[in-house]
């Protein structure tokens, strides 16, 4: 067991990695109450095709959320039942490329410890379950339908990628889970969920000796697969369509824009992108912006606007979502305003606030046991350690920012999704 | 220990001392009785407030001045609590310690300024900005419809609260915005300053003396008048025949929910055996809901039961496939009349009970669940923590739960059904 300190942020944690792969990682936080351990695969709904072993697999879209409902299948009867003995709150969730279980509790860790690392590294399925668990699934794949916030992202995905797996619903469709057997879950889970592609991060006022000695003790062997993961193939240079409309029982047309940006690759240099990219947007059109003011007092977007730099493996985007009547206009304004900033070249001052402003939330953040579990596997499954973002972030200049702009706020990187309302019918 | 103390006249502060987090957490808040005629005004309020101030006179210059308090941010808050609106902001930042320069004494200084001294035109608020936020809090009034799960559970208040002040929605309605006027807006934003109670809460490493120097100082010039407007909720109404309400809208998962009144509130000494209850029947994954409706008869995709304490509503939400609503409302029922009957095993009561003394202890981490925990208890005017609540929990009887529960009436039904192509 080594420990890690981060001076700069008042953390450390305690890291092991074990003989079969597996990375553990303790946070002690004394004083608090809440004990939380959470375990992530390595492993999101953009896996469908990979190659194992050698041999191609492709699997139907939605396998990865699939078998995340289908990890509390225990022979012992529900996973959820067990936690319940041991007041355990437990959840899971499955992003583009993550699937993460988690559980928290007051007392008795060791006991809800033991079950969360049982059912994540217990592959159980059985017909009949698996035929169960479709139904809830196709329930929940239409619950999402019904969605504005989730319908304007995947159709802007749509539209922006014709190959990356990106495009395909996290949760797939009610057509492409038809596909899925109890087969299907045990290759996935054989290949993704083997304790070299896992990660477990636990945090509260816990033994780090103690957590790290019982996932020595309680994970099995594993077989280290070796698998390697299609992102499709290279993305078109010319794309067909641009912007995609749809309607919905909604009262405000909702909208996103994104900017396709290139794959920032991994590890640091990512992790130093994410700062870039967020910068960026910040100063184009961030609360603080001129921007932003203007199309706020003309009631062209409102406080529900929001602009982030997202990226996973094969593909990044910056992206302006929230609800407008006139989303057209906000990115002309953009456009217009990215070249603005060419011109005259970023503000330094602008910069060195909006870091200060970064640097606090960033600090706050760490109060929040899942936010930070959650970090440190993105960054970690990423090749990076979250925690160094104090240097990294320290070493963005203006003048990244500038290339940034330039090489990605372009009208032919630009694709819009808008959802409007459903017109009464006369 | 929280500590509750009048620091100005009609003005409290609850203080919880903690130096476990690197976030300082503060809230301000207005108490106005839930009123059809000044809800959506009230609402309206801390968002104008935040689109200037005297020093800051836009959002721009707002956001960099937050900027400049290490991403300190400051947003509007209105809640609902029985029939209690609270309007005002909350705060989260940086507390001192971590950072080179304070962050406290001036982000309460910039709120101080925020509520007291906005920026006006002609004596009153700026025309746009009033315009502009009327429009805000109308598109999202109207946009309540977006996330059709909320939107059944409050269609199902609105329904069966209609005409009473329980049934006015949170920022209240469109209607209520049309006739506020710059000049009416201002005129009202001096009374509720002058005759509102005022809440405020503080949780982080400050001793609750040095909060109040700081706050006593900012906010010296909060006018304040004689007598304060009283605020308070109602008991729950007499029984009455079962209201059926369906709406259809181009969806394609239904909704159902069904509304229940008691006279048991978190007044009443039976209160923590009707939480109980309440779990055993639908709150998380061991409950009768989850398990039967859910994971035994594949039903919904979600069922579960949830407790209003002010008001003494009890609500049951589910998504359901249209066809099979009827077979739900019936499944939904039938489980809770187990639950009356005391047909409860020792695995439910015991996982209830964990889930919720375990949830309890977790919210005692929490700066934003103790803000609204301390606010709800200094509404009921009482005392008790989360602790004290989760002590009387752990000693509740099975006989006790069932005996709660039997006090639920069905008051109303409300189903979300598809168009018919």
């Amino acid at each position: 067991m080594i420990r890690k300190d981060f001076p700069k942020l008042g953390e450390h944690y305690f890291e092991e990695r074990l003989p079969n792969g597996l990375l553990v990682r303790v946070m002690e936080k004394p004083g608090f109450a809440k004990r939380y351990a959470f375990v992530a695969a390595d492993y999101g709904s953009i896996d469908a095709e990979f190659f194992l072993n050698g041999k191609k697999y492709v699997t139907p879209q939605g396998v990865a959320h699939y078998l995340e409902h289908k990890m509390f299948d225990l022979p012992e009867g529900n996973a959820m039942q067990e936690f319940a003995k041991y007041a355990g709150a437990n959840n899971a969730f499955t992003s583009y490329t993550m699937t993460a279980y988690y559980v928290e509790c007051t007392e008795h860790l060791e006991e809800n410890f033991e079950i969360l690392l049982r059912m994540v590294t217990t592959g159980y399925f059985t017909d009949e379950s698996v035929q169960k668990e479709r139904g809830i699934i196709a329930q929940e794949i239409k619950m999402y339908e019904d969605s504005a916030d989730s319908a304007v992202m995947e159709n802007l995905f749509r539209i922006m990628y014709q190959n990356h797996p990106v495009r395909n619903n996290i949760a797939g469709t009610v057509e492409s889970i038809e596909e899925i057997t109890a087969d299907t879950l045990k290759l996935c889970h054989d290949a993704f969920y083997d304790p070299s592609n896992l990660i477990v991060c636990v945090i509260g006022d816990v033994d780090a000796a103690s957590i790290i000695e019982q996932a020595r003790r309680l994970t099995p062997a594993g077989k280290k697969p070796q698998f390697e993961r299609c992102c499709g193939a290279p993305e078109p240079e010319k794309v067909p369509v641009r912007t995609i409309e749809k309607q919905m029982e909604i009262a405000m047309p909702a909208f996103a824009i994104g900017f396709r940006c290139p794959d920032a690759g991994r590890g640091a240099d990512a992790m130093r992108m994410d700062l870039i990219g967020e910068m960026a947007g910040e100063m184009l059109i961030g609360e603080s912006s001129k921007l932003y003011q203007k199309l706020y007092d003309e009631n062209v977007i409102d406080a529900d606007f929001s602009v982030d730099y997202e990226r996973m493996r094969g593909m990044a985007l910056l992206e302006l979502s929230g609800d407008s009547e006139d989303p057209r206009r906000i990115l002309r304004e953009v456009l217009a305003e990215a070249a603005r900033v060419l011109e005259t070249g970023v503000d330094r001052a602008l910069l060195a606030r909006l870091k200060k402003s970064v640097t606090g939330r960033r600090l706050r953040e760490l109060d929040g046991f899942e936010g930070t579990c959650y970090r440190m596997c993105a960054y970690y499954f990423d090749g990076a350690e979250y925690f160094d973002y104090p240097e990294i972030y320290a070493s963005v200049t203006a003048e990244d920012v500038e290339q940034f702009i330039r090489e990605n706020v372009k009208e032919e990187q630009a694709f819009l999704s808008v959802i409007t309302p459903k017109r009464e019918e006369e | 220990m929280n500590h509750r103390t009048e620091i100005l006249p009609g003005v409290y502060l609850t203080a919880v001392q903690s130096d476990k987090f690197k976030t300082g957490c503060f809230s301000l808040n207005l108490l106005r009785p839930m009123k059809k005629e000044e809800a959506a005004a009230n609402a309206l309020i801390p968002s104008v407030l935040l689109r200037g101030s005297e020093t800051c006179p836009d959002i721009a210059s707002i956001s960099a001045k937050l900027d400049e308090l290490y991403g300190a941010s400051v947003g509007t808050l209105v809640r609902k609590k029985g029939e209690v609106q609270l309007v005002g902001f909350y705060c989260d930042y940086v507390q001192d310690e971590y950072v080179d320069e304070p962050v406290f004494a001036p982000v309460m200084a910039f709120l101080a300024e925020l509520l007291l001294h906005p920026r006006l035109e002609n004596g009153a608020f700026p025309e746009a900005v009033v315009d502009s936020e009327k429009l805000n809090l109308e598109n999202a009034m109207l946009s309540r419809i977006n996330d059709k799960r909320t939107y059944a559970a409050s269609q199902l208040i609105r329904t069966m609260c209609a005409g009473q002040p329980y049934g006015i929605p949170r920022i209240g309605e469109p209607d209520d915005l049309k006739n506020i006027t710059a000049k009416s807006l201002y005129a009202h934003y001096r009374d509720l300053l002058a005759t509102s109670r005022v809440e405020l809460f503080y949780m982080g490493s400050l001793s609750p003396a040095a909060v109040t120097k700081v706050l006593q100082t900012v906010l010296a010039e909060l006018p304040r008048a004689e007598v304060f407007v009283p605020v308070g909720t109602t008991p729950a109404p007499a029984a009455r025949p079962v209201q059926e309400k369906t709406e259809r809208l181009d969806v394609t998962q239904g909704k159902l929910s069904l509304g229940f009144f008691t006279d048991i509130t978190a007044k009443d000494p039976r209160y923590p055996a009707l939480v109980l209850a309440a779990t055993v029947f639908g709150g998380g994954a061991t409950s009768k809901l989850f398990t039967n409706v859910r994971e035994k008869m594949s039903l919904c995709y979600y069922a579960s039961a949830s407790f209003e304490k002010f008001k003494g509503v009890l609500s049951v939400s589910s998504g359901v496939e249209f066809s099979k609503l009827e077979t739900a409302k019936t499944e939904i029922l039938r489980q809770l009349e187990a639950c009356k009957a005391g047909d409860i095993t020792d695995d439910e009561l015991e996982s209830a009970r964990g889930y919720l003394v375990s949830d309890l202890k977790i919210a005692m981490d929490s700066p934003g669940r103790l803000d609204d925990y301390y606010m709800g208890q200094i509404l009921l005017e009482q005392d008790g923590t989360m602790e004290d609540l989760a002590s009387a929990i752990t000693r509740v009887t099975k006989q006790e739960a069932a005996d709660a529960i039997q006090a639920l009436r069905l008051d109303t039904i409300y189903a979300l059904e598809g168009v018919t192509v």
